[in-house]
This record gives structure tokens, C-alpha cells and sequence, in this order.
């Protein structure tokens, strides 16, 4: 599936591509639509577009990779999404 | 606007039926009742299988946090319910600026336990009217109707798509239904 990240981001960063983790964000029909672009824009500092983006990526596809880094940082996240109740996971960034 | 300002703003919602007033009041409750398949879903894992001890320190440390953070904003709906107000025209809801965090949080738990305890999915969430309530089923479809109304109605709110003056003006929740 395509994601909304790079390399080129991970390389600009410093952060090995077998070192990456990617955080994904898994459709679930009950959230509103509203609210996930909203949660998004907040945890992620999206600006508007780039959040309706992805939320309708997770909408009409199943997920979202919504961020990309480091473990640390990847599990912050996802945790930080559990806590607005969005289905997130943590999954290993495949090598190409 | 000044922070003071802002803090003593609120959402109002007058006119509600007791019917629908017995529904919101009946929020907390449904997730005390921690069925298995609602757990299921407000608590999930961390993903990635291969990483078990992730999933023991997710359970260990992460879900207590988040326990917590969900108690807390269940009592802050609880007390906004407790002080809803009856007036001639139906029950009067009052949801403080400083309170919509706790209300989006705890309507979202709520519809998630309800579809998860109900098993409703895409299929149930997509018709375009809702069934005449002929069993428990159907009715804890238009509970999670109803919660996610006046969801909506608070994430507009936060997002400054509505005036908080035009839900002053409102007369009851048909009003918000309508738009």
C-alpha cells in the first residue's frame, strides 16, 4: 500500500531505514470522521489538509501510516492516539 | 478572546426530551460494565506480534493510564449530567469549554462499548435511516446515533466551525439534527 512518508524523510532525520518503526492507524467504522482528522491535527500537528488526508487514507483503505521514527518516539505515539481511542499500532518498517 | 472568557463559555443544549434526557444520563453507565468485548476495543494492544514483552508493558503500565484518564473524564460528564436542569420546554444540558475534551472522550468510549458489546459494524453504521427499535440490538444502534450527534456538535464546536452564540439560540436537539 502507498504511504504518505518517504526514505528521503528517515534519511534527513538520521534514522536507519531497519531502525524505523511505522505508526499505523487502522479504519474502525464507529469513529466519526470528524474526530479522527481533529485527533490527527493535534497529536501530529498536522495542518487540516494533510489530516483529512489521512484519516481518509484509514476511511477508504484500512490504515494510515501517519508517522514514521523511532521506536521511543512511535510507541509515545501510538499510545497517544489509545488515549483518543483511535486503533493504532506499532509495526516494523519493512525493508525494501 | 481572554482565557477567563473562554472558560466561561459553554455549550448549551435546551429543550431536551426526558427521553433523550434518560439516554445521556445513562452514558457513564454503559461503561462500567466492562463486558469483554468492549474492553477488548477501548484497551487495544500495541500491535506487531513478534514484540510480546511490548504487549506485557503495554498491559502493565499503558492500560492503567489510560484506565485512569477515562475514569476521570466519565466523572466529569457524570457531574455535567448531574446538573442538568429542568425547565418547562425539557431538560437543559450545559457543557463548559473546559469540559469537551471529557465529553468527546467519554461519547467516543461510549459508542465504541455499544458497537462492540452489539457487534455493529460499517453495515449497521451506514444505513441511511435508522430502524424503528424492535430489540435491544436496534436499540443501542440509535444510542450510538444519539452519542454521536451531540459528538459532532462538540467537535465543531472545537474546531470554531459553529458559533458558540448560534447554540444559544438553539431550541432543542432537533435544531442540531436538522443542520
Amino acid at each position: 500500500m502507498s504511504t504518505l512518508l518517504d526514505e528521503e524523510i528517515l534519511e534527513k532525520e538520521g534514522i536507519a531505514l531497519d531502525a524505523a518503526w511505522n505508526v499505523v492507524v487502522h479504519n474502525d467504522p464507529v469513529n466519526l470522521m470528524s474526530y479522527v482528522a481533529m485527533v490527527f491535527r493535534r497529536i501530529f500537528g498536522f495542518r487540516p489538509e494533510k489530516a483529512r488526508k489521512h484519516m481518509l487514507e484509514v476511511h477508504h483503505k484500512g490504515r494510515s501510516i501517519v508517522w514514521t521514527g523511532e521506536r521511543e518516539q512511535a510507541e509515545l505515539y501510538v499510545q497517544k492516539l489509545h488515549a483518543h481511542l483511535l486503533l493504532a499500532t506499532l509495526e516494523r518498517v519493512e525493508k525494501p | 478572546m481572554s482565557d477567563k472568557e473562554k472558560n466561561s463559555q459553554a455549550l448549551v443544549f435546551p429543550g431536551i426530551p426526558p427521553v433523550l434526557g434518560e439516554l445521556l444520563r445513562a452514558l457513564p453507565d454503559t461503561l462500567e460494565l466492562q463486558h469483554p468485548a468492549a474492553e477488548e476495543r477501548l484497551y487495544p494492544g500495541p500491535g506487531d506480534a513478534d514484540e510480546g514483552q511490548l504487549a506485557e508493558d503495554w498491559k502493565a503500565y499503558v492500560e492503567p493510564d489510560l484506565q485512569q484518564a477515562f475514569s476521570e473524564s466519565r466523572q466529569t460528564v457524570t457531574s455535567d449530567l448531574q446538573a442538568m436542569k429542568e425547565s418547562a420546554d425539557g431538560l437543559l444540558l450545559r457543557i463548559p469549554v473546559r469540559h469537551w475534551d471529557a465529553w468527546v472522550s467519554v461519547l467516543t468510549q461510549a459508542r465504541l462499548a455499544i458497537a462492540a458489546v452489539h457487534k455493529l459494524g460499517e453495515e449497521e453504521l451506514s444505513q441511511p435511516e435508522l430502524p424503528e427499535i424492535t430489540n435491544a440490538r436496534e436499540a443501542a444502534l440509535h444510542r450510538l446515533h444519539l452519542y454521536g450527534l451531540l459528538a459532532e456538535s462538540i467537535i465543531q464546536a472545537m474546531e470554531g466551525r459553529l458559533d458558540l452564540e448560534e447554540y444559544e439560540d438553539l431550541e432543542s436537539l432537533d435544531d442540531i439534527e436538522e443542520d
